[in-house]
């Protein structure tokens, strides 16, 4: 039988009332859905993922009575905190690590930037999602649930009912057209 | 530019899109689409938060105990350069004055100086050169001298923080059991027989008790301390879990210690048949130049009065270890980790966390192990920052601002006030309580309420005297 999922709303009633089934019931929902999330960012550090999930859970029924449905979704709250943990915590498990220079390249958000470069590397954010958003569906959620979501080509290529092929071809092509509009953004200033 | 630099803008910046936008792209997307890779996993994941559950409605009914080790760290003040108002000295006589399980016993309390007098009493002055000579006073307050290890084939000791005053101690430590983590790490989904079986064939029950389902393991360790020759069992003994739970502990203890010259005695933590020497020196903290070396600082601002021990690990990090000596006109100081502006925070990108400088260069921070640091009953709460093995600490300054505080009628508000710790507190002017600005927790999950003009300003601030 295919499960039904509560309504936001009526999800955080349940919680409210009854902390423990509530919980339970949103765990039961959404923790296949977090651990996704979680592990496209805590890619080989696989002993951590299951702390880091429940790290999110955590902090969402801590924060619970802060949560405004009209800012955003469980989804979008569950994303966001999921997506800044396992940041969080990469950053703490890359401290033990002395061959991770690339991911950490990767996933440099500034640890030791001046203010200065903090505040550029925020208008450079602001831009590329500007440039993302002008692609036009499908491409932008394409590269959403490519490289927010990191869900693998296959299954991107199936919740479009595309070729797997088309997908990649998609995703390269709005690589090339993103980095000319980057490259003249940066030449024009 | 080339393809893999703009994959790499793509993956920052959506990192940064607002709740809002995410929430839409999210529309379509069923989280039964999603599983965990075992029922294994889902189930563990679930039991963990059951557990915080568990002991977060535990701890809302606690009474909690004043213990010693508050006292033992407000006594900092007595040796301190700095001298307080006659209301805070006499809270400090009577933390001296409470022993725990004891009640409260009589004790004599010195004149005090006038407030605002920068002079110290005699007693003071006289304190201060008993421990110059390494004596132990009543008023003297000893820590740990060096960072001690004691690393096993199977498992690790670490001692994380020890306090001796009035011959009463308290430790924590952290136990790493190695051989349970190396003969599991590698498994898919949790085995407790595994994990208890490893700790048993490696010889771990000799040193711990353990708990069944091992979730966490370690129940109970089998210690106690050493003084002089004379084994002494802890009068209280907890066992907490920070990060990595399934393999390590921490684990916190008092000890009464009768008629110990801390400074010259021969102590050790003795866990089953394994020896951790102690040693120990007197604490004296100021934020003078010529103490930046003990690396432990005072910073008074608003009336609330913060103690800060720095020590540089051996992997580069700063420990920076926050006590609360008077929480001014505030009912307790809840937390040093701003929920709004932390990397934690839920819809804020631009998290600026906690922050030190040595010399020109800014470093930003993070917490360690908050469940347990967590700042109450004379816990610290510990700060990390990276700076490198060549960090220069006599030059280190430590920032904190927006501290989470807890007012009377129970609400946390955050103070826009600033904690200097170091060289460069001079500069920073102290705040009477009735500068305290409080902001009011609005729904930190709300990405508009995040302050850009304010940090702009924090960040020039920071970073004057940057060449």
């Amino acid at each position: 039988m295919q499960k039904k999922l509560m309504e936001d709303a009526e999800l955080l009633t349940f919680i409210r009332k009854d902390a423990s089934n509530g919980m339970k019931y949103m765990m039961d929902c959404y923790s296949g859905f977090v651990y996704y999330v979680v592990e496209g960012k805590l890619k080989g550090y696989q002993q951590d993922i299951e702390e880091c999930v429940s790290d999110v859970f955590w902090d969402f029924y801590e924060k619970i009575d802060t949560i405004d449905l009209n800012k955003g979704s469980i989804k979008g709250y569950l994303v966001t905190v999921a997506t800044r943990k396992a940041i969080g915590k990469f950053r703490k498990l890359c401290r033990n690590k002395s061959d991770a220079t690339d991911e950490i390249e990767t996933l440099d958000f500034g640890v030791s930037q001046s203010p200065e470069e903090f505040l550029v590397d925020s208008e450079k954010k602001e831009i590329v999602i500007q440039e993302i958003n002008k692609l036009g569906e499908p491409d932008n959620d394409i590269l959403f649930r490519r490289y927010f979501l990191s869900q693998p080509v296959k299954d991107i290529a199936d919740y479009y009912g595309m070729k797997s092929n088309s997908v990649s071809k998609r995703i390269t092509r709005a690589l090339d057209v993103l980095r000319g509009r980057l490259e003249a953004y940066y030449c024009g200033q | 530019m080339d393809n893999r630099e703009v994959e790499m803008n793509i993956q920052k910046a959506f990192d940064q899109v607002s709740l809002e936008e995410i929430s839409k792209k999210l529309e379509d997307v069923d989280p039964f689409d999603f599983q965990c890779p075992t029922e294994l996993s889902k189930k563990r994941i679930e039991k963990d938060f059951m557990r915080r559950l568990e002991e977060s409605n535990k701890k809302k009914t606690k009474t909690y105990k004043k213990v010693a080790y508050t006292a033992a760290a407000l006594a900092v003040v007595v040796g301190a350069t700095f001298t307080f108002s006659d209301s805070v000295r006499a809270a400090i006589d009577k933390m001296f004055a409470f022993v725990p399980n004891q009640g409260i016993v009589e004790v004599e309390v010195d004149n005090t100086t006038e407030a605002g007098d920068k002079k110290t009493t005699a007693k003071n002055e006289t304190t201060q050169k008993e421990e110059t000579q390494s004596a132990t006073t009543q008023d003297s307050i000893y820590v740990l001298k060096d960072k001690a290890v004691k690393d096993m084939p199977n498992f690790a000791i670490s001692m994380e923080s020890v306090n001796i005053m009035n011959n009463k101690m308290k430790m924590i430590y952290k136990i790493d059991l190695k051989a349970v983590r190396e003969a599991t790490i590698n498994e898919d989904g949790f085995s407790a027989d595994l994990m208890v079986s490893t700790f048993k064939s490696s010889g771990m029950e000799k040193y711990c008790d353990y708990n069944e389902d091992s979730d966490p393991i370690v129940k109970k360790v089998h210690s106690s301390v050493v003084a002089n020759g004379k084994e002494i069992q802890p009068s209280s003994s907890e066992v907490r879990f920070g990060e990595d739970s399934a393999y390590n502990a921490y684990v916190i203890e008092e000890y009464a210690l009768a008629d110990c010259d801390a400074a010259n005695a021969e102590i050790a933590l003795k866990v089953g048949d394994v020896e951790v020497p102690l040693a120990m020196e007197a604490l004296n903290a100021s934020n003078s130049v010529e103490n930046a070396a003990n690396g432990r600082f005072i910073a008074k601002n608003v009336g609330i009065t913060l103690l800060c021990d720095t020590e540089l690990q051996n992997d580069g990090w700063v420990y920076a270890d926050i006590y609360v000596l008077d929480s001014g006109k505030y009912k307790a100081v809840d937390d040093v980790w701003p929920t709004l502006y932390n990397s934690d925070d839920l819809t804020d990108p631009n998290g600026y966390y906690p922050s030190a400088r040595i010399g020109g260069q800014r470093f930003e921070g993070c917490c360690v192990a908050a469940e347990v640091f967590d700042g109450k009953n004379g816990m610290p709460f510990r700060l990390a920052f990276e700076v490198g093995n060549d960090a220069d600490m006599s030059k280190l300054t430590v920032f904190l601002s927006d501290l989470m505080v807890e007012k009377d009628g129970g609400e946390i508000v955050r103070l826009d006030n600033d904690f200097v710790f170091g060289t460069e507190a001079a500069d920073n002017k102290e705040q009477s309580a009735d500068e305290a600005v409080e902001a009011k927790e609005e729904n930190p999950m709300d990405p508009d309420n995040f302050d850009f003009d304010y940090y702009e300003k924090l960040a020039d601030e920071l970073n004057q005297g940057i060449k």
